[in-house]
């Protein structure tokens, strides 16, 4: 028991040491993945906490990313607002947009989930794509401004990953904590057993949709961390390839941990860009890849670590 | 009549749908996959061969044999969950080749000569086509209802639909049907590609966008039921029609809002039964 704490301890150190002093050492380049990887692994996080505490494959998670990407595009180009005031909005608006598709789909249950929050969030895309009066349609709205952060600008690289990194680890460690709480421990009830919930007095209804909420204000931040990264919201934030993104980075990371989020997020992310240097048919790659987890690796990368202590 | 020739096709695209996920609770994400590879097979046909009624059924043939494959694959893994993200994956990979194949430009399958002369409607010409595609919209949604209420392989779907550990244990080979199931959507889907790809353009990404009008048609009319996807196809249909020709940039959100009203009153959508 000690000795496995002391190892996770040290694993936590070494982790910590080499995202910190990653930038010195690496290209910059990699930086910028790293950077991507993030705001990808928030998102993912934010679908593990979905799918492997409450049950909930959702879908819909880069609709609200998207959601968080926009108003931050919109509001910094078209409107003019200052930062401060719309770091919070497009949060709130994520979480608004969670919220609405939440209550429609939390009637449903289990392939019926995942087939209406698919369906809202392709609904969504079709906005972006055709509103083009706010949206600017299929093009989306490039060259954001970055805000400065304590005289860093963050369209440089390296403070940008900082940003990244500090967000990310402090969202993590809100999510962690949300998942030991009270209310996470019925989420994971409600998961294994509703109907005795129910009975138990838990309203199921309310705590699902709360779950969905939290979930789409935190994809809403990796939505933030995301438009800061590229620099650029498009229909193309949401579609289905992005989606598939997300899904991906959750299940070769395995979703019954939040860390397989982060994990399988810088795996994506390295191998669409390790396979897009050689070949412009990287999707081929990305859709062998999904296949084979999903045929060999059901628990995914996590699942396979876990696996060795409880059997020696 | 744009709107209820469009939804004859969005009941071709999406009867196949329902039929999969009635029988197996799998929601097969590489429809749309299905759905441009059979148009793109029948594009290339058409332009060797000229005649567009080889090129349509050559499409359907092909894509109810990739479907065999995937259903193959599909079968690998346990649970409908992980078989719904198994498709996934496949779509991607149907989608991309079709990319490599066919190139990123979108195209248009050749018009048959039959259909070349449009009619007088009201006042109006209007072209021929769109009522061929009515017509075969007709057709196989009377087939189908056939199949399904009057033949024993219809009683076996509808069975399954219900009850499917109860009907693979009645000595049904379940899994036997599930082949067939998803070798004829493959079939009637590739078959609507060819179909939709000469009445609107296709190209990469198109197979997302069907897959999209599928599931909202599907999800309005009650997941399953064949009867309630041609209701939700009409409905969608009009809806959509109306919504491109009177409010263009808001189409979209006129769709989103009939989805959610329908799902307030009837949250397993119109025609669709409690679990």
């Amino acid at each position: 028991m000690i000795r496995e704490r002391a190892i996770r301890f040290s694993l936590v150190m070494v982790i910590f040491v080499i995202a910190i002093t990653v930038p010195l050492w690496v290209p910059l380049y990699y930086v910028q993945l790293l950077d991507m990887s993030l705001s990808l692994g928030l998102t993912a996080m934010s679908f593990i906490l979905l799918a492997g505490f409450c049950g909930m494959i959702s879908f819909a998670q880069m609709a609200f990313y998207a959601m968080a990407a926009y108003v931050i595009g919109i509001g910094t180009m078209d409107v003019g607002w200052p930062v401060w005031a719309l770091l919070p909005l497009a949060v709130a608006a994520a979480a608004f947009l969670s919220a609405l598709f939440g209550a429609i789909a939390i009637r449903a249950k289990g392939v019926y989930f995942l087939m209406m929050t698919l369906a809202l969030s392709q609904l969504f895309y079709g906005v972006g794509l055709e509103w083009e009066s706010v949206t600017h349609g299929w093009n989306g709205i490039a060259g954001i401004s970055r805000p400065e952060v304590f005289g860093f600008s963050l369209i440089l690289t390296t403070p940008r990953y900082y940003m990244a990194l500090f967000i990310t680890a402090l969202c993590y460690l809100v999510l962690r904590r949300i998942i030991r709480s009270p209310f996470g421990l019925a989420l994971q009830g409600i998961r294994d057993n509703p109907t005795k919930m129910a009975a138990l007095g838990f309203n199921v209804y309310l705590y699902r949709l709360f779950a969905i909420i939290i979930s789409g204000a935190f994809a809403g931040v990796g939505g933030i961390l995301g438009v800061y990264s590229t620099g650029v919201v498009s229909p193309h934030t949401n579609d289905l390839s992005a989606i598939v993104k997300v899904v991906l980075a959750a299940l070769i990371g395995g979703v019954t941990r939040l860390e397989g989020g982060i994990v399988g997020a810088v795996i994506t992310v390295f191998l669409i860009s390790f396979t897009s240097q050689y070949t412009s048919r990287y999707w081929m790659v990305v859709g062998a890849v999904f296949m084979l987890v999903m045929l060999f690796l059901p628990n995914g990368v996590l699942g396979i670590k876990l696996k060795k202590p409880s059997s020696l | 009549m744009n709107g209820i020739t469009y939804a004859g096709l969005l009941f071709m695209i999406s009867s196949g749908f329902t039929l999969i996920f009635g029988v197996m609770r799998v929601i097969n994400m590489s429809h749309g996959a299905f759905y441009i590879l059979g148009a793109y097979i029948a594009y290339t046909l058409q332009k060797q061969t000229g005649n567009w009624l080889i090129a349509i059924i050559i499409g359907g043939i092909t894509v109810g044999i990739t479907a065999y494959f995937v259903r193959l694959l599909v079968s690998r893994v346990k649970g409908a969950l992980p078989q719904t993200v198994l498709t996934l994956g496949i779509a991607m990979m149907i989608g991309d080749l079709c990319l490599y194949i066919w190139g990123g430009l979108p195209i248009t399958v050749g018009e048959p000569v039959f259909t070349e002369t449009p009619v007088a409607l009201l006042g109006s010409t209007y072209p021929t086509f769109r009522f061929f595609v009515l017509a075969l919209a007709i057709v196989t949604g009377s087939v189908m209802w056939y199949v399904l209420q009057r033949t024993q392989l219809g009683r076996i779907l509808r069975a399954g639909t219900d009850n499917r550990s109860m009907t693979s244990a009645l000595g049904i080979n379940i899994d036997r049907i599930f082949y067939l199931v998803f070798i004829l959507t493959g079939f009637i889907t590739g078959l609507s590609g060819a179909v939709g790809g000469t009445y609107i353009a296709f190209g990469p990404g198109s197979d997302f966008t069907i897959l999209t009008y599928a599931l909202v048609v599907v999800i309005m009319g009650g997941m399953g039921s064949v009867a309630g996807s041609a209701l939700g196809a009409l409905i969608v249909g009009v809806v959509d029609s109306f919504g491109r020709a009177y409010v263009h940039e808001v189409a979209i959100f006129l769709l989103m809002g009939t989805l959610i009203i329908v799902l307030a009153f009837r949250p397993r959508g119109l025609l669709g039964r409690e679990e």
